[in-house]
Parts: C-alpha cells; structure tokens; sequence
C-alpha cells in the first residue's frame, strides 16, 4: 500500500502522469490475481466518486479542506486535530483551546451544519466536509444576525468562550428558527462559560431567533 | 459645569464587542510569529519533592530541540512561586524547560529529560499542618507570618511576609476545629467580646468550613515572549492587569520596566487568578533570553489546576451572641486559612474574610483570630472575592441559625446588623464611605416574595424539600494613589489611556464613560487604549472589584485637568476669563456670548500654545506625584495634542470605600437523589451608581453562577496518602453548566445610591454578589434541612451522607 502512504506532492496536472494514472495502471495490467480484494479497494479509493474525496484528498499530507467557503490546501501532522490546523495553520484564531479534551466548547466549530469539537477532531477526517468557524459568519462589516445579537445583549464578559457558543447557537437555529428557552440551554449545554454570563447568552441567542 | 449624566448609568456598544464576536480579538495564544518556537515542561510527578539531578543531554540533541533551562537558569523566588522549582512543592510543579520548533517535538524532548527525584512527606489539609507530628510542607516552615496582607488588593502582592513554623501542640485535634488551639498570626477586636456576651439573650456557637476550589478560567495561561538581543523584552500575555503586571513581569525577568513592553488585549477570564505578573510568564521569556527567539507556551488545562490558583479554605469556628432585638451583642471568630504551597494569601483570605464580616454584620463588640497555614497543594490567591465570599458562605448559615435560636426571622436580624453609611469597617473601625446593604435586602426580598418563601420553607413536595437563606458579602472597592490620562488630539478626537486590563468586565470601558462624562464629550469621538504597557497610565490591577472607582476616578481627575486646559485655552482665544466657559458637546463655550471652540480648536490653539498643554512641561504637582510609566504613556503626545494627567491622592476621601451585595435564594433538596436546586434567587448590589446597567447586571448574573458552582459542586480534591490531586479535569471538577444555576427566576439589581467619593458616585461590583449567592443558597439548604452543614461542596453524595448522618429529622 505503500503508493497511498507517500508525503505526496502538488498535483502534477495535465503535464505529467499523475499517481492515480499509475495505479489505474498497474490495476488494469497484470497484477490483478489472487489479491483481488486489495486492489479493488484501491480502485474504489482512486475512482473518482464525484463529491466524495479521493485518494490525494484524504492521505497525502497535503490536505484539501473546505473552510468558510473556501479551499484552503494545508500540509498536517497525522495526529494534528481540526483546531490546530485552523489556528496555527490557517490563522483562524476565533477557535480556542480551552481544555484540549472535549470538556469546554471553546473550539466549536460546524462540520456539514453539525456543531462538533474541533479540538478532538482530526484534520484528515474534516477532508471533504464544509467545516465553517466563526470567522465565516460575517459578510464584509456586516455582522451575522446571532453576532449582533451577541453584541447588544454583552453575550461575551472575558468571551473566550464566545465564539463555540456563537456556532453552536448557530446549528441550532439552522434547525429550529423558533427555539424556547430551554431549547436553547440544550444546544449550548456543551459549551462552558466561566463567567457564568448564561443569561446573557441565551438571550443572545433569543434574540438572534427573533431576526432571523 | 452642566450636569448632564448622558453616559453614565445608559447602556453603550461596548468598544471590543464586534472583536469579541468575530474571532478578531487576540488573546495570548492567538498572536502568528515567523519563526516562533513552542515550550513544554518537565513537571513533579509528586505533592512534595526535590529534583536532585536532571539530566537534559538526551533532549538536547534531539532534533528540532533550541534549548533546555532547568531551575539552575533562572532566579530563585524565595516566598513566590519560581519560574522552575528545585524543591517543587506541589504536584505539576516545572523543573525545566524545553523550547522546540513545534509542540510535538517539546513534548517529545520532555519526555526524554530525566530527573532524580528525592520524594519528601507532603501534607495537604491545613489542620494537619499544625499537628506537632505533621511533616513541614516548606523546608522553611508550615505558616506565612509578617504582616497580614489586609484586603486583597495588597493580597495581590503577596510576596513580603516570612515563613516560620507553629505548632498546636496542646491542642485536641478530634473534633473539626481544634480545641484549646495555639498559636494564632492575626488577631483584632472591637472592645471586649466577654463584655458583649453577657448583654446577649441569645449565644450560638458552630463551625463551617468553606472550601477550597480551582480558580479555572476559560482561557488557560498561555504566553509569548521574545527577548531580544539589545536586551528588551516583549511579552503577549494572558493578565486581568497591564500597570501591575508589567512592573511586576519585569521583576521575576529581572529587568528594568522600561526595557519591557507587556500586552494583553484581551484575557480569557481571570477571576483574580492572573490579577498580576505570575510565575509562569518566565517560562518562555527565559528561554527566549537564550535563543533571542520568540517562544510561546500553550497553557493547557491541567497546567491549570496546577500552575493555576485556587480559592483558600477557610475553616472557622463562629461564637454569636443576640439580644433580643436581634442586635448583635458580640461575635467571636477564630478561622484556619490555607494558604497552598506558594505566597501568603491564606493570610490575606483570613483578614480580608474578618474585614468583610466586620463591614455585613455590625456587632457591638467583635474578636477575630486567625492563622494562615502552608500545604502541598495549588497556590491560593485572590479568587474573586479572597477571604469575602468564604465568609459570605460560613456567616449565612450560622447568622440563620442564631435567628431561629432566638425565636427571629433571620432576613430581621440581617437587616439589623446591617452597616449604614460611616458605620465601622475593619480593624481600624474607619468608617464606611456609603453602605446601602439593608437596601439591597429589602431589593431582594421584595423581588423574590419572601414572606411566601418563609411560608414554604420546611414543606414538603413528593421527595423535595424547601428552603429559603439569605447572606451578604463585601468587598472593599476603590483606591486612590493612581495614574490618569486623557488625549484631545488636534481632530477633535479624545483618547482616554487607562491602565486597567481587559478581563471581560468592560470596567475598563466604564473608565472612559466616567472620563467622557466629565469632559461632556460626544461618546462617538471618544476612544479608550487598552492591553499596551507603553499607552497605559499607571493604576493598580483590575481585581478586588476598584476598577470603576480607581481607574474611573484617577481618569476623571485626567478629565477635570483637560477641562481646566480647555477653558484655559478658550479664554486665551476668544478673550474672558476660564470660569465664564463650560465644557459641553465637545466644544468649550462662552457663557455669555456663546462664542466657542470646538475641541479639535481647542487642541490645535494647545499644540500652538504648547508648554503644560501638551506635555513639553510638565506641572509640578504632576512631576511630584505621577508615576513615571503615566508620563512614558503621553510620550508620543508630547507637543502635538492636549495632554492632561489625572492623580488621585486621597486628600479628599474620608473612609473606606466598600461594595455590598445582599442575596435571597430558595432551595429544594431531592432527599431521594440529594440533589440540591436553586429554584429562584435574588441578588442586589449596593455599587454606587450603576454606570453600565447591561454589565452591571452581568457582572452580579455571572458572580451568581458562580457562588452557586462553589456551594453546590466545584472543590480540590487530593489523595491524601500521596496529595495528587484526583480531579483535574472540567467533567471531574463540574463547574456550573447552563443547566447548573437557577431553575427559575434570576432577579439581578442594584440599589443605585451614590457614593460621595466615588467616580460620579459610582464604586465596584464584581466580587460581592458571589459570596451573597453561595451563602443564601448554603442557608437554604440548612434551612431545608433544619441543620448545618459543616463542609462543602453540597455534592449529591455529600447531602445523601448529611440524610443517612442521623442529624437529620425528615
């Protein structure tokens, strides 16, 4: 296997024969025998299944990440997790560390519309996902209706944990545009705030549903 | 001067709320460096140890590894804690350092260090300390003496008092305060507490401890440093404070301030644990002295719990006599403060608890005695309402218990010993500058309906029991002795450059409102500098709730000088005397002709005029009384806009500024399950005027959440055979979740009567309210159960063994 473990480069384009061309190779020539079964999850892995990742997309250490609507091609550790690589990699700082392990909610980002913890996710398992962060939310100047209702409601004291609650509070009205109040303790109940500001924070996100 | 109060006491847009929301605030982690490098400890794996040889040689030459430090590199901090300990005194505690090119390689070079460990006997409950066989958790000693520190704010500093050794040798050790006990390092009274006995219809006498708890904060202590080769030092770090951490940085580096500059724009919480410059800032600055590189290090959740700090204990046993109108006839109180391994906060926790009692329950004759003592455990240190919020927790449930023994309704008897304005405070019994506590009570009671909450206390709902408490909590709240600066810049636009941090109370925004309410300025053109050592006026720290009223007032003074300037200036110009302008929607005018200047006018008739104007003279009185660092503040003002300084000197202050807060919870204990529910509270603040309400607010909502989480769940845990601590992580610890506070009704308020020193009569808020919520709900609780519960948390667990105890008649 050792054709799917390689550091990998840029993309050799139209110029030269890509290492998927050499794998169809070799698939088509006289190598298929009794391992059948292995080659024929490299043929699954190297066929190019529309908007599922391929082969270069999820292994070589160059990743394809879909972030906030955009393509960012990033090189990642394999053990590196999702808030790592958007902090210190892509400069997405709005995600914070707040525990490393799952506890706090300050690296909460979506993944396809789901809130997840960033901080207990692999990079590599993001590659063909649409991972948005709170940097994603505002168009331009002006903000996202659940960071305005943030703003006016002070959603955030010290506000490191801000940002998770802001996408959490945004998968939820994704889903429900009229949430209760208990509702709302629901959606944000994985995100910690040490200021104890939920009052506020709910409120926010009350009134966030109001306009949206 | 009109009397407008346009700003203060209305809700603005605060200045660093889009960044707050947008991800573009920058906490200390979230600074990008080009060729930054990443550091990692090596940490004592015991509570009490001495790292007798390290052998770093391995790690040295691993690939990607720049430097190692151990203890050897960097100075020694006798009382304070070390950048890296020979002798750590605590589990978690560095010995040595590692800087890397990324954390992966740190991390691996850590693991490669070896250390010969010689383990010594460890002690982490405080009244074991003082057993005669008890071994010595410092090799000085077990107790901090010298002065006590007094409220926290002095507490802050910490590192003056010695270390010496006291046993209780006489004492009988069986029963949860020690009887016939020794030696005590703090000791007051008013008059003779025998005295006030024998006046008393009514004496009770018990014991509560209140508990010792990780402080926590969101944001883990992560810092940048970069030393560079000419010798000046910067640092991106996570602190509640710019003046105090800057000079306090350049200490334990070692340097001269003016060779620092410290930023920190925003902090991710703090609650007194990052009040100052702490220990842990040395770790990449001086690995970045070897490497005149950038290094950073990524606090970490458990770091925290060690490297972190912790709220005291504070253990006390509470003899209180009442006559019988309810008045209290004399109080007696003796208390054991933990003090942690490092500094001398137990010894401020235990004054600053017995000040905060003397401030809430106005008796007529009162003793305190106490000791702080050493522990191998985290560091103790002012923890949003050090020492206070203990005693707001040990006086509810006693105070509620001595009511019912005199046949009173204990909100009657809180509201007969509360204090009133220039009533005695602390052991000087200097009087109070305004006290609305009695107030604040009848807020809450009216909010909460206690009448029908008395009514319901003791009845029963299918397992659930009721109970209502009430309980008050004090805090001392206004400095004087600080720095203020205010810049009209030749536009027009005014720069109010204050020295407070930015720990997320947005205090340091309320400074400029107070500023821009003085000066009458138009808010939309006022601007305030914060997180930059080299803008920042000198102030004490943002701690002990006297931001509003330290900052705020030493920048009001800032604005009455640029007041004077500006009529000064006017009058120069259009031709009068200063005293028939004012100062009023950003421009100074003319009383009687309504000639005027705007401020942008004014500033450039300033550049023009120049001397004391702009700051190319300064005046003597400011020359004599400004801290340098305010002066350094204005240097890039200096003779191109109207620079006006601001000093508080306390001339005109007669007292003691203090906070109150005065709260009234209902309780239902699940006497199935032991879960305790916090169905409605009522919380209200005597803070002066309120001048931001939404934060205000805030601030006594967030502070509720808290003393919830400190009565009900949050606590230390160490394993007492070997003092590892056994729960550092959230899910073990449970601070409060959204679904932990109040079930129903959260009623926030403040009683809104100004003090007369305070900046347009305002004083601090913070720290009170959280001491007020846990103690009510601890009242209720008892009040449930019709006992005392003696410790805490009230975990499940804890209340289903205080069921099955037999002290409980259900």
């Amino acid at each position: 296997m050792s054709a799917t473990d390689s550091s990998g480069g840029p993309d050799p384009g139209n110029g030269g024969l890509s290492r998927r061309d050499i794998i169809k190779g070799a698939i088509g020539g006289t190598l298929v025998a009794a391992n059948a079964y292995l080659f024929n999850n490299i043929r699954q892995a190297s066929a190019d299944t529309g908007d599922e990742p391929g082969v270069r997309d999820r292994f070589s250490n160059q990743l394809k990440l879909t972030v906030n609507g955009r393509e960012r091609f990033v090189k990642v550790e394999d053990q590196e997790r999702l808030a790592e690589t958007l902090r210190y990699k892509l400069g997405l700082t709005g995600t914070k560390f707040g525990c490393d392990r799952a506890m706090c909610g300050a690296c909460t980002v979506q993944i396809d519309g789901d809130p997840i913890y960033s901080c207990s996710y692999f990079t590599r398992d993001a590659v063909g996902q649409e991972i948005e962060t709170v940097e994603g939310l505002a168009e331009g100047e002006s903000l996202h209706p659940i960071q305005e209702a943030f703003v006016e409601e002070l959603g955030g004291q010290c506000a490191f944990c801000t940002p998770g609650m802001i996408m959490s509070a945004k998968s939820l009205l994704e889903e429900n545009t009229d949430p209760s109040r208990a509702e709302v303790q629901d959606a944000l109940e994985g995100n910690l705030c040490r200021c104890g500001n939920y009052e506020n924070e709910i409120q926010s996100v009350l009134t966030a549903a109001d306009r949206m | 001067m009109a009397e407008h109060n346009d700003l203060v006491g209305h809700d603005f847009e605060v200045p660093d709320g889009r960044a707050k929301v947008t991800g573009d605030a920058k906490y200390a982690d979230d600074y990008l460096f080009d060729n930054l490098l990443h550091a990692k400890t090596v940490k004592s794996p015991y509570a009490h140890a001495v790292a007798k040889d390290i052998d770093t040689s391995v790690a040295e030459g691993m690939p990607g590894v720049h430097a190692v430090i151990t203890y050897e590199d960097v100075p020694d901090a006798p009382l304070g804690m070390p950048v890296l300990a020979e002798e750590p005194l605590v589990f978690g505690y560095p010995v040595a350092a590692v800087a890397a090119k990324d954390e992966y390689t740190a991390a691996a070079a850590v693991e490669e260090i070896e250390v010969d460990w010689e383990v010594k006997d460890q002690v982490i409950d405080p009244v074991e300390a003082l057993k005669p066989d008890a071994p010595l958790p410092r090799p000085a000693g077990n107790v901090p003496t010298g002065e006590p520190a007094g409220e926290s704010a002095e507490g802050q500093g910490g590192g003056n008092a010695a270390i010496d050794t006291i046993k209780w040798t006489d004492a009988d050790f069986s029963s949860q305060y020690p009887e016939n006990p020794g030696e005590y390092t703090i000791e007051w009274n008013w008059g003779n507490v025998e005295d006030g006995f024998a006046e008393a219809d009514t004496i009770y006498e018990d014991v509560v401890e209140a508990h010792p708890q990780p402080t926590n904060p969101m944001e883990p202590r992560s810092n940048v440093a970069h030393w560079k080769a000419d010798g000046s030092v910067t640092v991106w770090g996570s602190s509640q404070s710019i003046s105090l951490t800057h000079t306090g940085l350049a200490g334990i580096l070692g340097i001269s301030p003016t060779n620092l500059t410290f930023i920190s724009n925003f902090a991710g919480g703090g609650f007194g644990s990052k009040g100052t410059a702490y220990a842990q800032m040395g770790v990449p600055a001086f690995l970045s002295k070897q490497l005149n590189q950038p290094v950073k290090i990524r606090g970490t959740r458990r770091e925290e719990f060690h490297w972190g700090n912790g709220r005291t204990t504070l253990l006390a046993k509470v003899r209180v006599g009442l006559d019988a109108d309810g008045n209290i006839t004399a109080l007696d109180i003796e208390a054991i403060g933990d003090a942690g391994a490092y500094s001398s906060d137990a010894l401020s926790g235990v004054s600053s608890g017995f000040a905060c009692i003397s401030q809430c329950w106005q008796a007529d004759t009162l003793r305190f005695r106490g000791i702080g003592v050493f522990t191998n455990t985290p560091k103790r240190w002012p923890q949003r309402g050090p020492g206070q919020n203990q005693a707001g927790l040990i006086m509810s449930q006693i105070m509620d218990n001595a009511a019912k023994e005199a046949g009173l309704d204990p909100l009657e008897v809180a509201r007969a010993n509360a204090p009133e304005n220039g009533d005695p405070a602390n052991a000087d019994q200097v009087p109070m500058t305004s006290a609305y506590l009695g107030d604040a009570y009848d807020m809450a009671a009216d909010a909460i309906d206690y009448d029908a909450k008395r009514d319901r206390s003791g009845s029963r709902e299918g397992s659930k029991v009721y109970g209502v408490g009430v309980a008050s909590a004090s805090h001392a709240s206004g400095y004087v002795g600080f720095d203020g600066l205010i810049v009209i810049n030749t536009d027009g636009s005014v720069e109010v450059r204050q020295g407070a941090g930015n720990l997320g109370t947005e205090s340091y925004a309320a400074v400029a409102r107070l500023a821009a309410e003085t000066l009458n300025a138009d808010w939309d053109r006022v601007t305030v500098s914060w997180g930059n050592s080299d803008k920042s006026s000198f102030t004490l720290g943002q701690f002990s709730s006297n931001t509003t009223f330290t900052t705020g007032l030493s920048n009001v003074k800032a604005a009455e000088t640029a007041v004077t300037y500006l009529k000064e200036i006017a009058a120069q110009e259009l031709g009068g005397t200063p005293d028939q302008y004012e100062v009023d929607n950003h421009e100074v005018t003319h009383t009687g002709n309504g000639q005027s200047l705007t401020f942008a006018e004014a500033a450039q008739a300033a550049v023009a005029t120049g001397g004391k104007y702009t700051a190319e003279e300064i005046p003597q009185f400011f020359q004599d009384n400004l801290v340098p660092f305010t002066i350094g503040a204005a240097s890039d003002k200096i003779g191109n806009a109207l620079v006006a300084f601001g000093k508080t000197t306390g001339e005109d202050l007669d007292g003691f500024v203090t906070s109150f807060a005065g709260a009234i919870a209902e309780v239902s204990v699940d006497t199935q399950t032991g879960k305790v529910t916090v169905e409605e509270l009522a919380n209200f603040n005597d803070s002066g005027n309120i001048v931001h309400p939404e934060s205000y607010e805030a601030q006594i909502e967030g502070a509720t959440v808290q003393g919830i989480g400190y009565v009900l769940s949050k606590h230390y845990r160490h394993d007492s055979d070997t003092g590892i601590p056994v729960n550092t992580d959230f899910y073990k610890v449970k601070p409060p979740t959204i679904h932990d506070y109040v079930a129903g009704d959260l009623h926030v308020g403040g009683v809104d009567e100004p003090d007369p020193y305070g900046p347009h009569g305002a004083k601090g808020v913070g720290e009170p309210p959280y001491g007020a919520a846990a103690g009510a709900v601890a009242a209720a609780l008892g009040d449930a159960l019709d006992t005392t519960f003696h410790t805490f948390p009230a975990t499940p667990n804890n209340v289903l063994d205080k069921l099955r105890s037999g002290e409980v008649d259900l």
